[in-house]
């Protein structure tokens, strides 16, 4: 049973060592290398993929998302909460508390 | 031992692949890895597995290639027609196994159809599950799900001129000017409605390329030009799909057309159509990533919608060559 993660402020993010990706005109495909299951991020998912392949706290990542999208705080915040807690469950990202 | 080169391989084996033109020994092979293979009956000795770590299954779910890792390789069994071994670095493969009503033929064809194109996979070339022509000195390649006409689709171009390159092995190999194909051997394999429908009476010269399939071998059909026994350019690659209607019969409703395919369902796709034979291997895995995503970069690919009807192919054919010459320009 998946565990919430709620990611604080100063969490710090970075993708896994354990995954290959590759950009398809804005989209992304990721192979996780510990299961060998092959995954698709929309063009959305797709930029936080992007801003976390050097590690940023969600912090970070949050506001650059807030610059790059016409969308309400709260509602960014919580659909990147779910999305990281996804990618998190698939063993694609570390994160760090 | 008779030598051949094949899907960028050079096999080295000890019986008479017919379907391939025997070089001459010694031959000069280039760069190409050696594969040696070996069929003879005398040679069978039974290795037994149950740890498979992948199994290939036929549509009514019933196993038709299951995979395991043995002393030294990995057992490669085609349920009651034959088992293969191949060496851990791919360079030895070896026939372990008939079934009570294996034939030569049938191991023949499984060795050079369904075995060795998973050797090249092991020994890091890209081999896709896919048919090809060569069309204005390219090739032009056909992937989809089995049934929807990549070889009726080729023997048609055959029988227009234009020959076929391989029959669902195809091997590309980046290089400085672009993306080359590999060749496989003449002839395409057809079911054998679609080889009455192309070939008329002229089906039962064709035998079926095993005892276990109504699978006609069809060799160069018509009187296409030379088969190209050289690498050549892939110009294209076409997602097959069959034109079904939204009430779900397959009526040829349309006419054939191609359409745009995305970055993402065209990588989806070629995801699908690698041969791979340690599926666990990731260092493998994470290499056919990166060719696959280099190659979606590097050659168009499109969606080939195509009724289900004999009397369109004509009609399939100029809408490739056609599309195919804008490629070009």
């Amino acid at each position: 049973m998946m565990t919430a993660i709620r990611l604080l402020d100063e969490s710090r993010i970075a993708v896994s060592r354990d995954q290959v990706s590759c950009d398809l005109e804005g989209e992304v495909a990721i192979l996780n290398l510990k299961n060998s299951v092959y995954y698709g991020l929309d063009p959305v998912a797709a930029s936080v993929w992007s801003l976390i392949q050097k590690p940023k706290t969600f912090a970070e990542i949050r506001d650059a998302l807030l610059d790059m999208y016409e969308v309400e705080s709260a509602q960014l915040e919580s659909d990147l909460q779910v999305l990281l807690g996804q990618l998190s469950e698939q063993g694609l990202i570390d994160i760090q508390p | 031992m008779f030598e051949y080169v094949v899907y960028g391989l050079a096999v080295r084996c000890d019986v008479v692949l017919r379907q391939l033109e025997r070089l001459e020994v010694p031959a000069d092979i280039g760069g190409y890895p050696r594969v040696g293979l070996r069929l003879k009956p005398s040679k069978y000795k039974r290795v037994r597995a149950s740890n498979w770590f992948h199994v290939y299954t036929a549509s009514d779910g019933r196993p038709v290639l299951q995979l395991a890792k043995v002393a030294g390789g990995y057992l490669l069994s085609f349920p009651e027609l034959a088992d293969f071994l191949v060496s851990n670095d791919g360079r030895e493969v070896t026939c372990c196994w008939p079934y009570a009503h294996g034939s030569t033929e049938t191991i023949n064809h499984l060795a050079l159809d369904q075995v060795l194109p998973c050797v090249a996979n092991q020994l890091g070339l890209l081999a896709l599950h896919a048919t090809a022509v060569v069309a204005e000195h390219s090739v032009c390649a056909f992937v989809g799900t089995a049934g929807t006409g990549k070889s009726t689709l080729a023997a048609s171009f055959a029988l227009a001129g234009y020959p076929t390159f391989c029959d669902d092995c195809l091997v590309v190999v980046e290089s400085g000017s672009g993306v080359l194909a590999e060749p496989g051997y003449p002839g395409v394999r057809l079911w054998k409605e679609s080889a009455q429908s192309l070939l008329g009476d002229r089906v039962g010269d064709h035998p079926a390329v095993g005892h276990y399939t109504n699978k006609r071998g069809v060799e160069q059909p018509g009187e296409a030009k030379a088969f190209s026994r050289a690498p050549t350019p892939l110009a294209a690659i076409y997602l097959l799909t069959r034109d079904v209607s939204p009430a779900g019969d397959s009526a040829s409703y349309e006419i054939p057309k191609i359409e745009q395919l995305s970055a993402r369902e065209g990588f989806a796709q070629l995801l699908r159509s690698t041969y791979r034979l340690d599926t666990t291997d990731t260092a493998m895995l994470s290499r056919e990533f990166r060719a696959l995503h280099s190659l979606i970069g590097r050659v168009p690919m499109r969606r080939l919608v195509i009724p289900s009807d004999f009397d369109q192919l004509p009609v399939v054919r100029e809408i490739v060559l056609a599309d195919l010459a804008r490629i070009g320009n």
